[in-house]
């Protein structure tokens, strides 16, 4: 197990600075990384001077060397728009985020896995039938789109639900909502799918004939098997939350990552963007790599071995 | 005993043994083809199957609009109307092309949903084909080769499924700014590391068997192996995952318009529509509805046809479903 | 001396109760696939008495499994289709819905299956899912169940029982793994067992511990033992009467003394002269020509024609008769020749 949980680790790092060499080239796409942080029109004559007060002028080598320095750091350099560092702009929003994403996560996780298990249980049933199309369909209407029809619906039709803020446990059903729908439905065909596969093995017809009842096979004997594939899977919707927290952050405007992400587009504030980029994927990471651990620890084939 | 396949093992017959024995050719034939070969069953299955059918006529006939009418409502997309401003749809008052309403400039709806669905199709077409081709092709590379260069490669994959979409799209369209060239970029990009895993994982496992080692040991090169061996096996594979990501792809740039980083006005797709009726929601629904809508349907079915195509494919669950499905009529009476 | 008679020799003899305990008739399994229908098992009749060992035996396809899992109502309906009547203890069980069948199975007849390591659920220990079954099934308190579960693993021969009740069943040998297997499946004291194919991936030297074990429990458990194999010397070992199949049909069945010494059918004399364990002259080993067929819509005459010696053209063109040659029973035009023909 520990030549495995090595081999993880040295690909995590590995995915790190490939990470950090993306967030560093992305100031150069356009060429001159001078042109992102001072305004439009300037003389060359600053922009020199720009560059070489940065550094910008060294070789490129150098120049990325210097970063990831600076990243060790928390080093993004100030924001544009009031000279806070870019990192603690972006880390002061990270906890509403997190809230918000974790309460998702788990309401989808709970509902979806339980909806692919009873579609498990008979496939093709009627039973199946409707949860797999209805699933499909949670997962394929846009969320901005099914955000905008719950304002129409509660907010504004049957003005039960706030249109936006953040401002008492009312006001958190639509984001959540909105938030948890699509993970349902992949969710719940994963689980599905696992359910599946975990009912059609050989301990299954071994526990069927010893007279076990379908409920029992399903969610006691199936289920802590096919778990294990769900795992990385609820893994896997941690980028899906953050684009729905964009959303969210837009339609609902509640605070977040995403908030402050659009609009540091919207200001141009370069050094918060790309303190974010970096934050949110080195997150994802480090939650991939949580995962992977644990799926190997709850295995108990990879654990005592 | 797994599945339907453990139960009873085909066997191939001996047809040499049976017909030399008894002088008799019709002995010891093949299967009960009464249902025909594997491709045309699936095609009765799938007719058999009103949803799914469905679903699949309804993607047929969008892309069918998109390539043929779809220039025809450029015009009628774009003609500014200020008499028909903020029409409610469902009536046909003001000529059929209104039936769907108009925008706040009198533009007509359903003009703006074909002209859109021209659009969308193309975009999410081009993305499809371009992070398909490269990905797979990266992907492949990495499989074959193994080692370093597999590690090291598929870490980009590592890294590109870390950003959600919606960031890197922020990050390259903010410094490359919008337009649909970088658009599909950066989508393309995002989808790259489906093609690259699933391609590579492919190859590792086709790389040992003994038609690529003969090939090898007649003396193809790499790139002759990778080619004419490996490719024809992982190229269903990833067409196959080329359709079930288009309805995917299809969302993602609706994403993207409608936070106003993905096309400009006076290019047209589904996500720019609900963009521009979200100002109007309480007083014109129907413009942001009918776009939520066509958006949603065309990710449904496409949805719906990979789930099938995907339960088809697995031995687990296609005998199933193939035998609620096929006529009762393909049983023949059991003799005594 | 056959482990039966061995196991009858240290142990009291108990009456032999000559009650029917299973009477199948006319059964038949069929298959509906993407690829065409699948005949698998053809028309089925046997009967099976309290305490009886009967050996099925056949090569891969002839339908063994099917009609282990048919009896045990196992067969997956949609794709398959199953007709005719099994009748255990007067029950009806062919076609009986999920939750009549759910009442019987474990108790009534329980099944050992081939995979051992596949049979059980990697994520739960091998005590949970002992001690599971008699929870459930038995309605045992959770004390009585542990002791239980001690006791069986004893039963079934596995040293330190009570410790290793906490292990997972990956860490245990397949031997070991089969002995397990087995415990679950007379935990809840069934009158009959069905064992597909238990030994077949085990090493021959485990093999004879587990015949053993087969063999002795079936005598302590007065349990009766239907026995799938593709072995003769197993069904030799262990069975009081074989029941050959080939291509979904029974082709010859009766005790296995007799069936062995003066078998009736061309296939089983051809499995008898195939084996290395029964010939005493490597020089007389002979293997079957071609292989068996796939199971095709062609449903007269002999299956077994194309491979057979003898065959004459009416083994084509009609189905031979069920004749009954001294002991036995045999689907063929020429029993009587091969009955008395050489050894």
């Amino acid at each position: 197990m520990w030549a495995f949980l090595g081999k993880r680790l040295l690909y995590s790092a590995m995915a790190l600075i490939g990470l950090t060499f993306a967030v560093f080239v992305l100031a150069f796409l356009s060429g001159s990384p001078a042109r992102l942080y001072l305004p439009e029109g300037v003389p060359q004559s600053t922009i020199d001077l720009f560059n070489k007060q940065h550094g910008y002028d060294l070789p490129f080598y150098q120049q990325f060397v210097n970063f990831m320095l600076s990243v060790l750091h928390f080093d993004f350099g100030q924001s544009l728009v009031d000279g806070r560092p870019a990192s603690t702009v972006i880390l002061d929003a990270f906890p509403d985020t997190i809230v918000i994403s974790v309460i998702a996560l788990f309401i989808s996780t709970a509902i979806g896995v339980t909806l692919g298990c009873i579609a498990a249980m008979k496939p093709f049933g009627a039973a199946d039938k409707t949860i797999t199309f209805v699933t499909l369909g949670a997962g394929s209407f846009p969320d901005f789109w099914l955000a905008l029809m719950g304002v129409l619906f509660f907010s504004v039709q049957l003005r039960i639900l706030p249109t936006s803020g953040q401002s008492g446990l009312s006001s958190w059903v639509l984001p959540v909502a909105t938030l948890a729908i699509a993970p349902i439905g992949s969710l719940a065909q994963v689980a599905r799918g696992a359910m599946v596969d975990s009912l059609s093995a050989g301990y299954i017809q071994s526990a069927r004939a010893r007279g076990y009842s379908k409920w029992r096979l399903t969610f006691r004997h199936a289920l802590k098997n096919a778990a294990l594939p769900i795992i990385p899977v609820a893994g896997n919707q941690a980028a899906r939350l953050f684009n729905g927290t964009v959303i969210v952050s837009i339609i609902f405007a509640w605070p977040g990552i995403g908030a402050v992400m659009v609009a540091s587009v919207g200001n141009r504030d370069f050094p918060v963007l790309q303190a974010g980029v970096f934050l949110v994927g080195v997150s994802i990471l480090l939650l991939n790599l949580v995962l992977d651990l644990t799926y190997s620890f709850v295995d108990p084939r990879i654990r005592v071995s | 005993m797994k599945n339907l396949h453990d139960l009873t093992p085909g066997l191939v017959v001996d047809d040499s043994t049976a017909s030399g024995l008894l002088g008799d050719p019709t002995l010891g034939g093949s299967f009960d083809t009464k249902s025909g070969t594997l491709k045309w069953v699936r095609l009765r299955v799938l007719l058999k199957m009103p949803v799914q059918l469905t679903a699949a006529l309804w993607l047929v006939s969008l892309v069918v609009v998109a390539l043929t009418i779809a220039p025809l409502f450029e015009t009628a997309a774009n003609v500014q109307n200020l008499e028909v401003r903020f029409l409610a749809p469902f009536s046909l008052d003001h000529g059929w092309l209104n039936v769907l309403g108009a925008d706040g400039l009198g533009r007509s709806e359903l003009g703006q949903l074909i002209v859109g669905t021209r659009t969308s199709f193309l975009i999410a077409g081009g993305v499809v084909v371009v992070s398909a081709t490269i990905g797979s092709a990266i992907g492949m590379l990495c499989g074959y080769a193994g080692g370093w260069v597999d590690a090291s490669l598929m870490r980009l994959a590592d890294v590109i499924v870390a950003l959600p979409t919606l960031l890197l799209a922020l990050a390259v369209l903010f410094v490359l700014g919008t337009s649909i060239i970088n658009l599909v970029i950066v989508l393309a990009l995002s989808r790259l590391p489906v093609y690259m895993r699933t391609a590579e994982a492919q190859t590792r496992s086709l790389r040992e068997r003994t038609f690529v080692e003969a090939s090898r040991s007649l003396g193809a090169s790499s790139r002759r192996i990778i080619v004419k061996d490996i490719a024809p096996l992982v190229l269903p594979t990833v067409l196959t995952l080329a359709m079930l990501e288009l309805a995917g792809v299809i969302l993602a740039a609706a994403g993207l318009s409608f936070l106003g980083l993905g096309l400009q006005r006076p290019d047209v797709d589904w996500g720019t529509l609900v963009a521009d009726g979200r100002s109007y929601l309480t007083v014109a629904w129907w413009l942001t509805v009918f776009p939520g809508f066509a958006i949603a349907l065309t990710a449904l079915a496409g949805n719906l046809l990979a789930n099938w195509v995907r339960a088809m494919g697995d031995p687990n669950q296609s005998g199933r479903l193939v035998a609620k499905i096929m006529p009762k009529g393909n049983r023949e009476p059991v003799d005594k | 001396m056959s482990l039966i008679e061995e196991e009858e020799a240290a142990q009291p003899d108990l009456t032999e109760s000559p009650e029917v305990l299973l009477r199948v008739e006319n059964l038949s399994v069929d298959f509906q696939s993407e690829r065409g229908h699948i005949y698998a098992v053809r028309s089925l009749n046997f009967t099976l008495r309290a305490g009886e060992v009967l050996a099925v035996l056949g090569e891969s396809g002839s339908g063994k499994s099917v009609t282990s899992r048919a009896l045990m109502g196992l067969v997956p309906s949609p794709p398959g289709r199953v007709t005719g009547s099994i009748v255990f203890e007067g029950h009806e069980i062919a076609g009986a819905d999920e939750r009549h069948l759910e009442n019987f199975r474990g108790k009534g007849i329980a099944m050992v299956f081939q995979d051992s390591l596949d049979s059980l659920n990697p994520v739960y220990t091998v005590g949970s899912q002992l001690t599971e079954i008699l929870r459930v099934r038995a309605k045992s308190s959770s004390k009585a169940a542990q002791a239980e579960a001690v006791r069986l693993m004893s039963e079934v021969g596995i040293p330190n029982g009570a410790e290793r009740l906490h292990d997972y069943p990956h860490q245990f040998s397949g031997g070991m793994r089969q002995r397990i297997c087995i415990a679950m499946g007379i935990a809840l004291k069934p009158r009959l067992l069905i064992a597909d194919e238990p030994t077949t991936a085990l090493d021959v030297t485990v093999q004879a511990g587990i015949l053993r074990l087969l063999a002795g429990l079936r005598k302590s458990a007065r349990m009766a033992m239907i026995f799938v194999t593709h072995d003769i010397s197993v069904a030799q070992l262990i069975a009081d009467r074989v029941m050959v199949m080939y291509a979904g049909q029974v082709v010859e069945e009766g005790p296995v003394g007799d069936l062995v010494a003066a078998s009736a059918h061309p296939y089983t004399r051809a499995l008898l002269m195939s084996q290395p364990g029964l010939v005493d002259n490597w020089r007389k080993l002979k293997p079957i020509g071609g292989s068996p067929p796939e199971n095709v819509r062609k449903l007269h005459g002999c299956p077994f024609a194309p491979r057979c010696p003898i065959a004459q053209p009416e083994c084509i063109a009609s189905d031979p008769p069920y004749v009954t040659v001294g002991q036995q029973r045999s689907r063929c035009f020429f029993a009587e020749d091969v009955h008395s023909g050489p050894r």
